[in-house]
């Protein structure tokens, strides 16, 4: 009866060992599998080939003769991008897929990469995750453009050139339709062909007003609205008029009785003001100081009997005061330049400023000997001029 | 030191004379007022390293200062303004975001790389160089009433086709000489844009001088346009030769 006994305990015994035995490969704590995600860009795009990379891993606990088998699954929110078997065992602890995948929509996404490993105990290591954001086909770079793309740039760059060069050649007539409403327009027409563009073609970036105001750099804006300010104050405040007076009173100033500046320097130094005090619009000191250009030009034409150097004097003064615009620290053209070549404020100034000097120096000697533009109000002393020329020329011929 | 009372006396008057409400204390007022200016202009010039104040700020303040010591109002201010320049500048930015987006600048720099490498017979027509020429000049060519309607527009281009330039002889991306060929494009397209209002017959301010001389309309023009053409070349070799000025 014991013998029966012990027999039923040992039988029992080596059933539950033997059980025992073949549940362990299936439920034993040795296998665990980890899985890791990754791809090859972080900001896709929309169309492009993303390859996508998984790496499924033992985490060192199986033993020789074991195996872990098991299916690896990547989705993009929900939907599966690809699967792949795999079998691990102590003398192969990793295996690593690559699947490729297309982005079919803008914005963000998710990639989840899912390990389904049999008997895998620990199932927090079975799943890795991966945000994306899937941004607008780009491929704007040079020579890379689709053929779409291409004509919308090409239309855009001759809407533009058509509007310069039709404002300019007068087909466009100014009284009706100025430039600049012109060009606000011609904006317009852009956003709408690349809108079309954007329907055939991903390639092209479709954009609106947004868009659009994210590209405007407000500094030069900003700058130039406070240099009218400081202009408009100063105009307010009769600089303008004190400058003129300061001209005036250098023309008379002597040393010695020698004069210092006289009429000649004096006409040169008023042709360079716009310059020497650059404005961000050239038009502030043109209109402010013609009548003392106009006054001094006049004052030249009669000293040196010549009625045709006052319009020298003025469009000297005048060229001067239209490139003034690129120099000026307070809202000058330059410094749109300056901020987008990331150069320090004014260093594209004093090259201006020279080449200004002698631009100014070459209107006049153009005016002076190839234009020679005499003002109808002085015409009549120019006759006499010339005639009074040819009486001396006569009399040196004849003498 | 009766001499030295006596400047101090002349000075007194001239600022005492600067709060009669009469033409002369105006004209007094103007010179205090364009001294301020001046001055402060030069100390932001010759100071830039230590101010870090942005440059809008500086002229608000000062433009606070002047109205008060020349004694003008809101409406004197705001009569001063010119809108124009300001509207140009606005339609020059929204035509440059417009061409930027619709890759319009990917197209110019495509279209003036290909003018750049033409050859006939194995000889460039333009080259690089010419094409440089060209694109610095076209605001002279192509006179606009405002020079930021063009230098607005097309400065990025200018920008973009600098660095290819640069990339056509060589010059990687740390190079010096790399900055200072793309300032000197830049410089020159810049001296031209800003001076292009000068000739331009669409309302340019050679048409001030015109009308106030009686001349015909676009008579100061090629006059105006030879000066700037020199002026561009001159800032070009300036910027090249002697500022030589490199990127932040």
């Amino acid at each position: 009866m014991l013998v029966n006994r012990a027999t039923t305990v040992c039988l029992a015994l080596l059933a539950s060992l033997l059980l025992a035995g073949a549940v362990l490969p299936a439920a034993s704590a040795t296998i665990d599998v980890a899985v890791d995600l990754s791809a090859n860009v972080q900001s896709p795009v929309k169309g492009s080939n993303v390859t996508v990379t998984v790496v499924v891993q033992d985490q060192g606990l199986l033993a020789a003769g074991e195996q872990a088998v098991g299916e690896v699954q990547v989705r993009e929110n929900g939907t599966v991008i690809g699967t792949a078997p795999y079998t691990l065992d102590a003398n192969n602890r990793s295996s690593t897929f690559e699947f490729h995948w297309t982005p079919s929509e803008k914005g963000s996404c998710v990639l989840v990469a899912r390990a389904n490993t049999t008997g895998d105990v620990n199932v927090s290591n079975d799943m890795a995750s991966l945000n994306l954001t899937v941004g607008a086909p780009k491929g704007l770079a040079a020579g890379e453009l689709s053929t779409v793309a291409t004509i919308v740039g090409v239309l855009a760059l001759f809407i533009f050139f058509f509007i310069i060069i039709a404002s300019t050649l007068g087909w466009i007539p100014q009284d009706r339709l100025p430039i600049q409403p012109a060009l606000v327009l011609a904006t317009f027409v852009i956003v709408a062909i690349a809108f079309i563009g954007g329907t055939i073609d991903d390639h092209v970036e479709r954009f609106g007003p947004q868009q659009l105001a994210a590209k405007i750099i407000i500094h030069p804006i900003s700058a130039l609205i406070s240099g009218f300010l400081a202009a408009g104050a100063l105009e307010a405040a009769g600089a303008f008029e004190a400058a003129a007076d300061g001209l005036q009173r250098l023309e008379r100033l002597k040393i010695r009785g020698t004069a210092v500046f006289g009429i000649t320097g004096t006409v040169v130094l008023l042709s360079n003001v716009p310059t020497i005090l650059a404005m961000p619009c050239g038009r502030i000191l043109a209109a402010a100081l013609m009548p003392a250009a106009l006054f001094f030009g006049l004052r030249v034409a009669r000293m040196y009997m010549m009625p045709a150097l006052v319009s020298v004097v003025v469009f000297a003064f005048i060229v001067n005061a239209a490139a003034s615009c690129g120099p000026a620290l307070i809202g000058g053209i330059g410094t749109i330049g300056e901020g987008l070549a990331a150069l320090p404020t004014g260093s594209l100034s004093d090259a201006q400023q020279i080449g200004i000097l002698l631009c100014t120096g070459v209107t006049a000697l153009v005016f002076k000997w190839v234009t020679i533009s005499v003002p109808p109000d002085l015409a009549e002393e120019e006759a006499e001029r010339v005639e009074l020329e040819r009486a001396q020329k006569k009399a040196e011929g004849v003498s | 030191m009766a001499k030295k009372v006596n400047i101090l006396v002349r000075v007194i008057r001239f600022f005492k004379g600067t709060f009669r409400d009469d033409a002369a204390g105006r004209l007094k007022r103007g010179y205090v007022t364009l001294i301020l200016f001046m001055v402060v202009l030069t100390l932001v010039i010759m100071l830039r390293a230590y101010i870090h104040v942005p440059i809008q700020t500086i002229l608000i303040i000062l433009v606070i200062l002047i109205m008060i010591i020349g004694k003008a109002k809101i409406q004197d201010l705001m009569a001063g303004l010119i809108m124009h320049p300001i509207m140009a500048m606005t339609a020059g930015f929204l035509i440059a975001g417009a061409l930027g987006l619709a890759g319009g600048y990917d197209i110019l720099l495509k279209g003036l790389s290909w003018l750049a490498n033409l050859n006939v017979a194995g000889f460039a027509i333009l080259g690089w160089v010419g094409v440089s020429v060209i694109l610095a000049n076209i605001p002279t060519i192509m006179p606009m009433p405002c020079g930021r309607i063009i230098g607005a527009a097309l400065l990025l281009g200018v920008f973009l086709f600098g660095t290819a330039l640069a990339d056509s002889y060589g010059l990687g991306i740390n190079s010096a000489a790399r900055s200072i060929m793309i300032s000197s494009l830049v410089a020159a397209f810049i001296m031209s844009a800003a001076a292009s209002c000068g000739p331009s017959s669409l309302g340019g301010i050679g048409g001030i001088g015109e009308g106030n001389l009686g001349l015909p309309i676009g008579r100061s023009t090629l006059a105006q346009s030879a000066g700037i053409l020199i002026a561009t070349g001159i800032a070009t070799v300036i910027i090249a030769i002697v500022v030589q000025p490199i990127s932040g």
